[in-house]
């Protein structure tokens, strides 16, 4: 069921609730500000997995999106004070990993770029026709290219073309417009095949 | 392939890659519960150590305003109220005793018109107000009152030793200051008489409403508003001996021309 929950990004979504489900979330929220320790665990338990995908999905590695995951837990009881159930809780949570997602992505930058100049790297791309590996590889060259965008445009890519959200819901998560998340993401998009083109025909043999 | 195609595969890649990926996070749970108590007792501990350090201090000043010895623990500069401003004139909280007017030739020393013809009347000369044993006379004014005066002001009592609190002066003591400034300083009668005007419609519980009245029935003899000010000098008159201005207030009658008889 939680697979089946993860795998299905419109459960994750960023437009407003029913009112009874506003109202129960809201109902959370107010306890988490209280610092209620076992509505924090309820809260953990239903969401640090949506969570950490998007957090691994945007930050690259397994390291930082699980510090990712923590920080935003940890700054959940203050800020539950905020939540006013015009969304979920969940993009609540997704929205307090964007906010501080600076920080993760950063690291997580630099400890690829360390690993590449230790030569640990992931191997290069072989000849194996193996799909899973194939998949593997160009999960990486991905993540690898989301390095050299502006966290904004990376944040947009991710929450759109990624985990699949409509442009409208990524901008209620982020905090901005809609035409602005659009904008964000075809930039991102056009400096992303650059760079996956660079990375499947190096030296710019294949036609 | 094409670009975009390329992308879209790679984002599904990534996608997919990372559902694959979930961890239990039990131990990302522990280590959130452990720090948000870490940042709990720190407040605690915060909270317990300014909590009596913020009530000493509110209890000290506090203290310092009620005793004004706010010397023991502020630089003078910082003292509230220590500011002496030329101009204002702060009074004494004491209890209600007449104000000292310091006595000037001239001041509410009536004049009253001589009829032509008559011999001279013989200036009454107010007396000198004895200074009250507790002040509430105007008291950041050690020099002279005024420059204009031609006597010297008659001496303010020393405050008491348990120094009276120096507070700010309300809107009742500052229209007072304006009235007797007015009075006495510029001799502008009739600005004084409506500054007077406007302190007895105070009422009787402004605390020199009964002086006021008294000092706006000597602004109408000078202005020569004689049967105003007999009106107005006729309750004094008549009061109970030993009552404020009585004395006076009959000789100035007798000047204006009432009867005595008139006067019971």
């Amino acid at each position: 069921m939680r697979m089946a929950a993860i795998g299905v990004p419109s459960l994750v979504n960023a437009l407003p609730l029913s009112s009874s489900d506003a109202t129960d979330e809201i109902a959370l929220a107010a306890r988490l500000a209280a610092g209620d320790e076992s509505t924090l665990r309820d809260v953990y338990r239903s969401h640090h997995s949506a969570l950490r995908v998007f957090a691994r999905r945007l930050v690259g590695d397994d390291m930082s999106a699980e510090d990712l995951v923590q920080e935003v837990f940890v700054r959940l009881p203050k800020a539950a004070r905020r939540f006013r159930g015009e969304a979920s809780l969940r993009s609540f949570l997704i929205g307090i990993a964007v906010n501080h997602a600076r920080h993760h992505v950063r690291s997580a930058v630099r400890r690829r770029a360390l690993a590449d100049r230790l030569g640990q790297s992931s191997p290069a791309q072989d000849c194996r026709p193996d799909l899973e590996h194939e998949r593997r590889s160009l999960s990486e060259a991905l993540s690898r290219a989301l390095d050299t965008l502006p966290l904004d445009e990376r944040v947009a890519f991710v929450l759109c073309a990624v985990e699949e959200r409509t442009s409208a819901e990524a901008a209620v998560l982020v905090g901005t417009r809609d035409s602005t998340i659009r904008s964000r993401l075809l930039k991102a998009r056009q400096k992303l095949r650059l760079q996956l083109i660079a990375w499947v025909d190096p030296e710019g043999e294949a036609q | 392939m094409s670009p975009d195609d390329l992308l879209d595969r790679a984002a599904q890649s990534l996608r997919d890659q990372t559902r694959d990926s979930i961890r239990s996070g039990d131990r990302t749970l522990a280590q959130v519960l452990a720090s948000l108590r870490v940042r709990r007792r720190r407040r605690r501990i915060l909270l317990a150590a300014l909590i009596p350090v913020g009530t000493l201090f509110f209890g000290l000043a506090g203290w310092a305003m009620v005793t004004g010895r706010w010397s023991t623990f502020l630089p003078p500069q910082l003292v509230p109220g220590s500011q002496v401003v030329p101009t204002k004139e702060v009074v004494h909280r004491t209890r209600r005793r007449p104000p000292v007017i310091p006595a000037q030739s001239g001041t509410g020393a009536v004049v009253p018109p001589a009829p032509a013809n008559t011999p001279p009347v013989p200036e009454p000369s107010l007396p000198q107000l004895a200074p009250p044993t507790k002040s509430v006379a105007i008291i950041d004014r050690p020099e002279p009152r005024s420059a204009k005066t031609a006597t010297p002001p008659a001496p303010v009592a020393a405050p008491p030793a348990a120094a009276p609190t120096v507070r700010e002066p309300s809107a009742a003591d500052e229209l007072y200051r304006q009235a007797h400034e007015a009075h006495f300083v510029s001799r502008d009668y009739a600005a004084a008489l409506v500054a007077w005007n406007r302190y007895v419609m105070l009422g009787p519980k402004a605390r020199f409403f009964i002086e006021a009245r008294y000092n706006r029935a000597i602004a109408l003899v000078h202005l020569g508003r004689n049967a105003e000010a007999i009106e107005a000098l006729r309750p004094f008159a008549t009061a109970p001996p030993d009552s404020y201005r009585r004395a006076e207030a009959r000789d100035l009658l007798r000047h204006l021309g009432v009867p005595a008889a008139a006067v019971p």
